[in-house]
This record gives C-alpha cells, structure tokens and sequence, in this order.
C-alpha cells in the first residue's frame, strides 16, 4: 500500500521539484533542460507502474487532500483530489506525451537563446494538467485551468517579437478568459448554495434534490455556465477563433497543448460534471459538439497551411469528444480523447519535422517529400492519417465507429437526425481534408523546384526528430483499446472508465423519462439495459459500413483532386466559389467577433473615459469653478463695498479738511479779520 | 443843547475804533492798515480817558501815557517790518504777502 | 517587555527622523535617505515583531479587552464644565486587532520599498524625506488609533505631506493635482470631523461620577454609551443618524476612491512621482476601506445592512467602470490607476456581502492590491526614468532590450489579471464568494465577473503594446534593471506569489477578527 502512494505522489512531487528546479538553476548552465527530462521520466515511469497496475486490475483508488485556506466557517474548501483509474489512464496520456514533446523540443528549439523559460513554463502546464485531471474540487480546478491558460499564453507568444504571436496570445487568453467566467460563476453557484466545491459532496446534495436557488433550473444553468468554460478551453462552438491562431507557436506546443492535453481539458471537465449533468445540458453539450465537428471540418476544407488544418481537425475532433459526453456516451468520449491525443500530437510532430526540412515552410501547396527518403515519416503520417478517418485497425475505429453508432442510435429515438447526419457528414469531409493533406505532401509532385530544397539533416538529430513520431504511431494502432480490433465492449481501457461511472454515483437524470408531454428531444436512453444493447449490435453494422463509405468519398475525391490533377481544384473552387469562401473565412466568425466584441468594448471604455474626463471630473471642475465665481463675488464685495465705506469715510474727512485748508489764505488781514469775528462771538456768548 | 456825557464819547471811540478796524482789514495799502491800527489805539485812549473824566477812573491817564508810548514804539517796530516786507515782496499791498497759504 | 509602547514607538519612529533630518545640512543627501530608510526598516522589524507576538485568537473588532499592545492615556479631559454640560474626554488610545496588524504589514513592505524608490530624487531631498517621514508618521498612526479624535488628527496628517510631495516633485499638472487632491480629500475630512464630532456629543460615558463625552471608538460601539434622544442614538428617529452615515460614506468613499468620488485619483496618480503614487495607492487607498471597516461599519451596522445593495453596486461599478476607463487610455500611468480603481471595486462588494468569506476576501484584497500596485507603479517609474515619457503608443518590443524587466512585469500584471497562484486571485475569490452568498448583493456579484475579462484585456493589449512585437526606434539604448530596481521588485513579486501560493498565512491573521466582526454586524 506504501509504495503505491509513494508511486503516486512522486508524480506530482517530481513535477513540482522539475518546475522549480528549473526555475531556479540559472540560464547559463548548457542543457538545462536534462533536470526536466529527468524529472518527467520519473514521473512517466510512476505512472507507467500505476497503468500497469489498472491493466492487471490491481489498482484501488488513491485520495488526498490539501488544506490550503484552513478557513474555520461553514464553508468548506478543502481540496480533494482522487486518482481513479480514469485519472490514471489520463496521466499516463499526459506524462508520455509531455515526456515525448520535451525530447522533441530539445532539437526543435535548439538554437533558442530562452530555452529554459519554455521548459520552465512547459513544466508549470504539466503539473497544472495532472492539477486538473486529478482534483475533485472545483476551485483547485478553477486553479488549475486558468494556470494552463497562463502556460498557453505563454508558450502560444513565446516568440515575442513576433507581432503575430503576441496577437495570438492575447487573443487565446482573452477569450479563454470570458468562457472562465462562465465556469467561475458556475461555481459561485455551487459555493452559495451547498457551501462546499468537492464534486462528490455536491452529487450527494443533488441525489437529495437540493438545487439552486431551490429550482432545477439552475441547475441547468450552473451547468450551462461551467461548460462555457469548457467550450472556450476546447475551442468549440462559438469560441474556436483562438486554436487556429495559436498555431503560431512553437510546434511542439501544439501538440502538447493544442492537440492533446490543454483542449482536452474541457472534456475532462464536462465529464467530471457528468454526474450531475441534467438531460437538457448534455443535449446542449451534444448540439454544440456536433456543431462544432462538422464546422470545424468544412474550415478545414479550405485551409492550405498544414498546422491550420491540424488544428481544425483538432477541433472537430473534440466536437465529437463532446458530442459523445452529450450522447451519455461518457467512455467513449474519454477514449476517443485518449486515441486522438496519441495521432494528434504525432500528426502535429509530423508538421513540425517537416516545417523544419522546409525551414519555415507551411503552406502545402508548396511542399513535397519523397516517400522513399523519408520511410519513417511516410509511414507514420500515414497510420496517423487513417487513424484519423476512423479505419479499422486502427486506435480510433473504436471510439470513432462507437460515436457514431451512438449517434446513429440517439437520432433515431429522438427523431432528430441532425446530429448522426452531421457527424456522418462530417468523417466525410474529414477524411477529405486529411488524405488532402497527406496527398499533397506525399503524393503531389509540385512543379516548383524549390521542393526539392529539402534540408538535409544529419542522422543523429533525427532522431529526436523521428523517435516521438514513430512511438505516436506505434500508439495509434488498435491494439491500445482493445485485444480485438473490431469489439469495442472488450476494450480493457473503455471497461475501466465505463466501471468508474458507478463510482461517481450517478444521478441518472439522464436515465429517467424526462417530461414525457414534451417528447422529442428529451427521450433518454437507458445505457444499462438490454434493450439498449441489442439497438447497438443491430446498428453497428449499419454505422461501420456508412463510416467506411464515407472514408472512401473522401479519399477517392482527395485523390482526384490532388493526386493526378484529374480534376483542377481551381475549377471547384470557382464553382463552388461562395461556399469555399465560407470556409475559407473560418465563416466569418472572426470579422464577427471584432465587430461585437472588440469594436464594442473599445467603444464602451472610450464612452466612459469620456464621461468620466468630461462630465464627472467637469462636474468637480464645475464645483471650483463655481467656488472661484463665489470667491471672486466676496473679492468684489470685500473690495467695494467694505473696503469702499471705508475710503467714503476718508473721503469725508479729506473734503472737510480741503474746505477748512481755504481759510489759510496767507493774508494777513484776513487772520486779523477772522480773529475780530471769533472775539466778538466769543463775547456774545460770554455775555450770553 | 445837551451836555456832552459819556456816551458821546463812547460813540465816537466806536467810530473811530471801526473806521480803524476798517483800515486795518479791508485796505490794500501797509500804510494806510497801520494809520488804523494807530486809529485803534487812539480809539481806545478816548475811551480810557472819557471813562477817567466822567468815572473818575484814576488809572485811564496813566493808561494813555502807556499806549502812546507802546504805540509809538509799535509804530517804529511796524514800519521796520513794511520796509522788509517791501523789499521781499515789492509791494505795499498786504495781499501780495501771502506764501504762508496753505 | 510589558507596557513597552511599541505602537507609539511605531509611530513616532519617523518623526525622530524628522528632527534629526532637520538638523542636518542640506547637501548631506546620502545621510538624509539613509535615515529615512532605517527609520522605515526599523519600523518594519518592529511591525514584524508585534505580528510574531501577536495573539492571533483574540478577535478583537468591538471588545476592548481583545485589543492588543494597547496604550490607553487620558489626553485631553475637559471637566467641571457643568453649566455647558460639556465635559469631553479626549484620549491617547492605539491598539491593533488581526485587521490592523495587516494594515500594518502592508505600511511596512511599502515604505521602505518607496525609499528605495525615491533614491534618485534630486530636486531638495531634504525636503521631500522630511514630508515622507511625516506621512509615515500619518499612516501609522491612523491605523492604530483607535480614539476618533486622535484617528482625525493622524488623518489629517497625512494631507498636508502629500499635498507637498505631489505639488512639488511632480509631473507636468503637478500644482492642479496636488491641489485637486488636497482640496477633495479636505472636504472629506471635513465631513468625517463633523461626523466625529456629532458622535462624540451624543456620548456619555461615567468616570468618577461625572459624565463625559468621549471620542473613544471602542465606547462609542456600544449602544449603552450614548444619551437617549441624543443626536446619534440608534433609539433616535429622526434622520441625523442616516445624515451622518451617509457623511460618513461619503468621507471614506473618497479615499477608497469610490465612483463616483474618483476623480481625483488620475491626476493625483499621474501627477505624483513614482514613489509618491506607489505609497498613494499601495496605502493610502486603503485608508478608505480600513476607516469602511474600522468605523462605519461597527458603528452605523443597522444602515450598513440596509444598504448593502447599493454599496455593491457602487463596488461593481467601479470594478466595470475602472476597466473601461483604463481600457481607453492612452498614458500608462493613468491605465493603472484606473485599473486601481478597478481592484478597489472588489473591496466594497466584499464588504458589503457581511458574509465571512466576503469580508476576508475584502480584506485580503486590499493588501494584496496595495502590494501588486505598488509593482505597477514602480515598473511605471522604470519606464519614465528611462525614456521620460508615459504614452503607450511610444513604446514597443521592450521585451527584446530588457528581458528581466519583462519577467517581472509579467508576474505584476498576471498578479493584477487574478491568475491563480499570485495573490490577488484568492482575495477576488473570495469577494466573490462572499458577495454570492448574501442575497443583497448577489447580482453585483455577478456582474463584476466581466471585469475578469475587462482586465484580462487591457492588461495583455498593454503587454503586447509596449514589450512584444517589434522594438521601436527610439528604444535603442533601453537599459535593462538597475540593481537597486531588482532590490525592490524581487520582495514585491515574492510576496505576490507567497500569498498566492500560501494564502492561510494572511487568512490565519484575519479569520477571528474578521469572523467576530460579520457576527457583530449581522447582529
């Protein structure tokens, strides 16, 4: 029991001490980052043996927990964190990959004079994923998922002096930022009412039918508002705008980040929230998810630029991680999420190998490579690709084919079938893009001659090069899911994460008959019965044969166009010219959300400096001025009247003195005269 | 006939006295303001010595002698001063003394 | 050690100071910062001692017998006036309780860091420590006071230094904003002495069989101490008492700033020299929440419930409002006082939800802020040292000459964004934590949360604009950080990421106080 917690913990303690380890060691010191790769194999290891130990069904959950406030009120904020085997499976996706991206970066970024604050912030995400994957509590969460929004900033702008990325950055932020105040609000929500964030404490209370605010609604609404976070986090409908942008980063970081952990983060948190989801949220989660998938993949059309079109893949992929969670498909969404991770990030390794031999080139049309000098890379591309589309064999037929047969399922008992016609629709115009891509890499001999000008690069960098990509490949195949490539019931990985469902104490609202007098859309399906189970086998058939035809329209028709130029594109694309604009303008969502947003908000904050410079503070200028008026009055009033009355009086005296002066008029005779009036009064009034 | 008594003198001193007040204050000539001022005095003797007739006031011809004597000496002292009063100012004319104005 | 008169000590540290600096010649300048900052340092152990031995169980807000490092001396007594009946009792009372202690350790980081600030301050140093000093004096002595006479004359204090410090070390507008502050934060003072006053006529306390009127603070809490059908007592139904609250409002929410009271900080902020505005709003802001808590709060609570709606709203206003106005702005330095503005929002909603969570989270913020703040301002200061200009749209890729400098702005503006792990992200939490659980003021709450957004964007669009991207023309010789910058960003961004990584060191100061106080006023 000891050394399977001793196991455990050094998984987040070795990230902790490969984090500060590398913050602290100055830059100078040549290959820094051996203290990361250190670090990140140990924890690969651990979570090798704790992987091992789910496969051989001898795992047991591990809890812990940590008091960061000690607050002493009623409300609780202690932080929970669980390792399930759901958490385990995904760690193990997260150590290995983190692990196979930083050898890679160390040839990638080889003659980067920051190298070590990429691994320092590259290992602050991993240790904020693992944050992530294992908390059980939502502010940890919250915690964590801002963190790696952070990381994202700043490995998306981690090339600062390019104005582009610095754009990118922000932009990702800032929009991450508005979904996380949807989640945050969620969880004040949670917090007022049932004075705790752990998961499991808040499923409780909502078996006992303790809501919001005392009304399911909002419920919904919490609901509704923490997966708008989620949406934003995983570049779904209507937030996407930020992945394709962020592909001016590093390579490696997308894959890492934008491919196969950080999106998925949203995911992960809609299926934490699975245990309290309500009939009407998980048909928002499937509306968006579908939506997303097969918008994503119509953009995807048009893109020539191999990370762009990566990254709209990615995103309609995740759309049908969601649409899965929607359909109460919560393993298969999982699955999917770890199958995709695998040739996701190969795919993106790929790119970033053949950017390098083009030295900075993106854009296809412009690219070429000789299958026979590049064997490894052909051949990976290629599992990579098919696993992609969702062929047999490989890792995703299993969760890919699920889906849709799920969708399939979920329409026909709803009556609605937009949601398996547009998945449908969508592995279509998939496979289009993907073998589009993939033909006109390999396949397309351009007539430039500047294709041929494919670096040469020696063996040995090669390797860090190619080892991650083929390892990826190696884990793109089928037999990571299931021993059989064709049953997904015995997949061992689907199993262990189905089991955990009982674990998380369901509150099957999604399994009861919601408002049967509204019918349609809130017709819930009983996973567990047998019923279930005989519509599944009965459509497996069906979904696996309308997969497969449309695999082979897109690839026939990826062919045509790009393969012998049978068919010019350019003549399609002024055909279908509106349409192509459509997709190529990533459907305007970016002109749109200027307008809304970024135009508004300038307007708003330039609307109230204005009021603010020139009504408020003009009212406080006002009051002096007008107080400067009242002085300048009492001025006047001290200086006329006051000071006025004053100088009357003076002026009084001065007259009488001006009068009384005549009598000096320097004649004698007068003096005399004036002396004999002055006696001769004197003696009338003595006599008097 | 009536006797002359006293009041005739006294009469006449009065005349004498503002015929010389007159001289003294209203005419334009030094000369003629000192023949008042000696009108004055002469004003005065009458009546001392009307007074010392008819009252038998002992003391009215002793005042006389006295106010001859101080007139006369007045006088010499007076026209000292007119003859340096005309050489600062040269005129006879009192107005013309007149710098002290205020 | 007991009866030694720390808190005095504290306070009077700088006027000691002041003497000496008095004495000394004018061109001793080195002498004249050195004293300064050994005054401050001194003052900081002496801070750093009183926490250690600081008795964090006793709660202390209304209870005088929980108060500690209490000095209680008779002052001003006036007596035997009996035909006026106007016997008044004035005393020398200072004590702190966990709410003060905080206030205090905020005051100790920031003064001596402003020091450091101010070393190169060339323009008659003598004159501007002497007029630091004094503020510090000031500072100190408001937050212990606990005698509303004696807070009154601390508060008082404080004006006239700034007046100078802005007036004459400062920008362009340097003579309207010094002016423009004093005049403002006067009228509010004014309104605050009339308050006092009122509350210390309707007192009546009993000492030695004559009853006086008092400024005690801690007395005057107690309903029992005021005469019936006196002007303020809470049995008095006319409206002299909802008059005097709303003075009373009205003169804190000036220096908290509060919208629409705000005015004069922009101009005071961008007028003021750097060490000035960091002490400006790393401190004095504080003031405004600290006299909320301390004052109006214990002493007005029937009115304080009331209006808790419309306090929050003012709070979230000035949340949204600042975001907007520091989103439209073209000076850096203006841009950050407004977002100042913004924080301080947080202050009052968290107050006004009298929830315990809200009520620590108000508190944290404002030491959080005042030391996040205080980095923003500096790194302003850094800038205009260097290129004597604060217009945005001169700036551009920094990031290339100054690396370091970019590290630490990066660290204070995610503090200022509320990244998780720095410190301003626990204190918001909670605000809203606490604002969602008290009905009153739930909306404001909400609402407030898009100015996570609002900061998210004007703080990362004025990242970009001055470090990233290309680096412009005119910014060829950008140095990177002196040595004695480094020495006042490193503690700065040290305790941002220690309270934000360890946050129950601050809530472990607070919890009983502030515990007791949302009791007190829930009543």
């Amino acid at each position: 029991m000891a050394t399977i917690n001793l196991i455990f913990f050094s998984i987040p303690l070795s990230a902790i001490v490969g984090f500060i380890l590398t913050f602290i060691v100055p830059k100078k010191i040549k290959r820094i980052y051996f203290i990361e790769i250190f670090f990140s194999l140990i924890t690969l290891l651990s979570s090798l043996y704790l992987l091992i130990l789910v496969l051989s069904k001898n795992f047991s959950s591990i809890h812990f927990s940590i008091d960061i406030f000690k607050l002493n009120s009623n409300f609780d904020l202690i932080f929970n964190y669980q390792a399930n085997k759901t958490e385990i499976y995904l760690i193990f996706l997260t150590a290995l990959i983190s692990f196979l991206v930083r050898l890679y970066s160390i040839e990638y970024l080889k003659n980067e004079e920051r190298l070590k604050n990429y691994f320092v912030v590259l290992s602050l995400f991993v240790l904020s994923m693992y944050g992530i994957i294992l908390s059980k509590n939502l502010f940890s969460l919250y915690i964590f998922w801002e963190l790696v929004g952070f990381c994202s900033y700043y490995l998306i702008g981690f090339w600062r002096h390019k104005e582009a990325a610095a754009n990118a950055a922000k932009k990702a932020f800032i929009v991450n930022r508005i979904g996380d105040i949807g989640f945050f609000l969620s969880i004040l929500i949670f917090a007022s009412t049932y004075k705790t964030l752990d998961l499991g404490n808040i499923s409780n209370a909502i078996g006992k039918e303790i809501y919001p605010f005392s009304q399911k609604e909002f419920l919904f609404i919490a609901l509704l508002l923490a997966s708008l976070g989620a949406f934003a986090k995983s570049a779904q409908m209507p937030f996407y705008v930020w992945l394709p942008d962020a592909m001016e980063g590093p390579t490696p970081i997308s894959a890492l980040i934008h491919a196969a952990t950080m999106v998925a983060a949203g995911v992960i948190l809609i299926s934490k929230l699975f245990a309290i989801s309500t009939a009407e949220f998980l048909l928002i989660v499937a509306y968006i998810g579908t939506i997303t998938a097969l918008a994503a993949s119509f953009i995807a059309l048009s893109q020539n630029d191999i990370k762009k079109i990566l990254a709209y893949s990615t995103i309609s992929q995740l759309g049908y991680m969601f649409a899965a969670l929607g359909f109460g498909a919560y393993s298969l969404a999982l699955g999917h999420l770890i199958a995709h991770a695998f040739f996701k990030a190969g795919l993106f390794l790929s790119a970033g190998y053949i950017i390098h031999l083009f030295e900075g080139e993106q854009n296809i049309k412009k690219i070429f490579i000789d299958k026979k000098k590049e064997k490894i890379l052909f051949f990976s591309f290629s599992i990579f690709s098919l696993s992609l589309c969702g062929f047999p064999f490989f890792s995703s037929f299993l969760t890919k084919d699920s889906i849709l047969n799920f969708s399939l399922i979920f329409s026909i008992e709803n009556n609605n079938y937009f949601f398996s016609a547009s998945l449908f629709l969508a592995s279509l115009l998939t496979s289009f893009y993907t073998f589009k891509l993939f033909f006109q890499i390999f396949f397309n001999k351009k007539e430039h001659n500047f294709l041929n000008h494919a670096r040469h690069i020696s063996s040995d960098n090669k390797t860090l090069y190619l080892a991650p990509i083929a390892i990826f490949a190696v884990l793109s195949l089928f037999y990571i899911f299931s021993s059989t490539p064709f049953d997904v019931n015995r997949s061992f990985v689907l199993n262990d994460i189905t089991s955990e469902l009982k674990l998380l104490a369901i509150h099957d609202f999604y399994y009861r008959h919601i408002d049967n007098t509204k019918g349609d859309f809130l017709n819930a399906l009983d996973l567990n019965s047998l019923e279930f189970n005989q519509k599944y086998i009965r459509y497996h058939l069906l979904t696996t044969l309308l997969s497969l035809l449309m695999f082979s329209i897109g690839i026939v028709f990826a062919a045509i166009l790009y393969i012998k130029n049978i068919l010019k594109p350019e003549k399609i694309k002024k055909k279908l010219f509106f349409i192509y604009k459509l997709s190529e303008k990533k459907l305007y969502f970016d002109e749109l959300y200027d307008i809304i947003f970024v135009d508004l908000t300038i307007y708003l904050s330039r609307f109230a400096a204005f009021i603010d410079k020139n009504i408020i503070d003009k009212t406080i200028e006002f009051v002096s001025y007008s107080t400067k008026i009242i002085a300048l009055l009492a001025k006047y009033l001290d200086k006329y009247l006051i000071d006025g009355t004053l100088h009357l009086i003076a002026f009084i005296f001065e007259f009488l003195g001006l009068l009384i002066r005549k009598i000096q008029t320097g004649k004698v005779q007068t003096y005399i005269a004036l002396s004999v009036l002055i006696m001769i009064i004197i003696y009338i009034f003595i006599t008097n | 006939m009536t006797s002359i008594s006293l009041q005739h003198f006294l009469i006449l001193s009065f005349i004498l006295f503002s015929l010389g007040t007159y001289a003294v204050i209203v005419r334009k000539n030094i000369l003629v303001a000192l023949i008042g001022i000696e009108l004055i005095l002469n004003a005065a003797n009458l009546n001392f010595f009307a007074f010392s007739k008819f009252k038998n006031y002992q003391f009215g011809e002793l005042a006389i002698i006295f106010v001859i004597i101080i007139a006369a000496a007045e006088a010499a002292v007076a026209l000292a001063i007119f003859i340096n009063l005309y050489r600062n100012f040269a005129s006879i004319n009192p107005d013309k003394a007149n710098t002290m104005k205020e | 050690m007991a009866g030694f008169p720390i808190l005095s000590t504290i306070i009077f540290l700088p006027i000691f100071a002041v003497l000496i600096i008095l004495l000394l010649p004018k061109r001793l300048k080195t002498s004249i910062k050195t004293i300064s900052l050994v005054a401050f340092l001194l003052q900081t152990i002496l801070i750093l001692f009183i926490i250690s031995k600081f008795d964090f169980n006793l709660s202390g807000v209304i209870k005088l017998e929980e108060f500690q490092f209490v000095e209680k001396v008779d002052w001003i007594t006036v007596s035997n006036s009996a035909q006026l009946n106007l016997n008044f009792k004035i005393e020398y009372f200072l004590g702190v309780d966990g709410i003060s202690i905080v206030m205090l350790l905020l005051s100790g980081i920031i003064f001596p860091i402003s020091v450091a600030a101010s070393w190169n301050i060339d323009k008659s140093p003598k004159g501007y420590f002497l007029m630091l000093n004094l503020l510090n004096s000031g500072v100190m002595g408001t937050f212990v006071a606990l005698d509303l006479f004696l807070f009154f004359i601390f508060w008082e204090i404080m004006l006239l230094p700034m007046y100078f410090l802005i007036g004459l070390w400062g920008g362009e507008r340097k003579e309207y904003a010094a002016i423009k502050f004093f005049l403002y934060t006067l009228f509010g003072g004014i309104l605050l002495l009339l308050t006092i006053i009122l509350l210390a006529l309707s007192s009546s306390i009993i000492a030695d069989g004559i009853s006086y009127k008092t400024f005690n603070l801690i007395y005057l809490m107690d309903q029992n101490n005021y005469i019936k059908n006196g002007y303020l007592s809470i049995l008095n139904s006319n409206h002299i008492r909802l008059l005097a609250f709303a003075a009373l409002f009205v003169a804190f929410a000036i220096k908290l700033p509060i919208f629409p009271f705000h005015t004069w900080l922009p101009d005071a902020h961008v007028e003021a020299p750097t060490p000035i505005s960091v002490i400006l709003a790393g401190i004095l802001l504080k003031l405004g929440g600290y006299g909320f808590i301390r004052i109006l709060y214990p002493l007005f609570p029937e009115y304080s419930k009331e209006f808790a709606f419309y306090i929050a709203m003012l709070g979230s206003i000035n949340v949204i409002y600042g975001a907007l106005c520091a989103l439209a702005q073209t000076d850096f330095k203006k841009l950050i006082a407004y977002s100042s503005i913004s924080h301080m929002g947080y202050v009052m909603f968290g107050l006004a939800s009298l929830d315990q969570v809200g009520v620590l989270g108000s508190v944290m913020q404002m030491f959080n802020h005042g030391i996040i703040t205080s980095m923003l301002f500096l790194i302003v200061g850094i800038v205009y040292d260097r290129i004597h200009t604060r217009e945005i749209a001169k700036f551009g890729g920094l990031a290339l000459k100054a690396p370091i400098y970019t590290g630490f702005v990066t660290i204070a503006f995610f503090a200022a964004i509320g990244l998780p792990g720095l410190s301003a992200f626990i204190s918001e939490a909670f605000c809203y934590l606490g604002a969602f659980n008290n009905s009153d003021t739930r909306l404001f709450g909400a609402i407030s949360l898009s100015g996570v957004a609002l900061a998210a964007g004007y703080m990362l669009w004025t990242l970009q604009r001055i470090f990233f991207g290309k680096l412009k023309d005119n910014l060829e010789d950008f140095q990177d950080l002196t040595n004695r910058e480094i020495a006042m960003l490193i503690p700065l961004s040290f305790l941002v990421i220690l309270f934000g990584i360890y946050p129950s060191l601050l809530i472990q100061m607070l919890n009983n106080s502030i515990n007791f106080f949302v009791i007190f006023i829930s009543n």
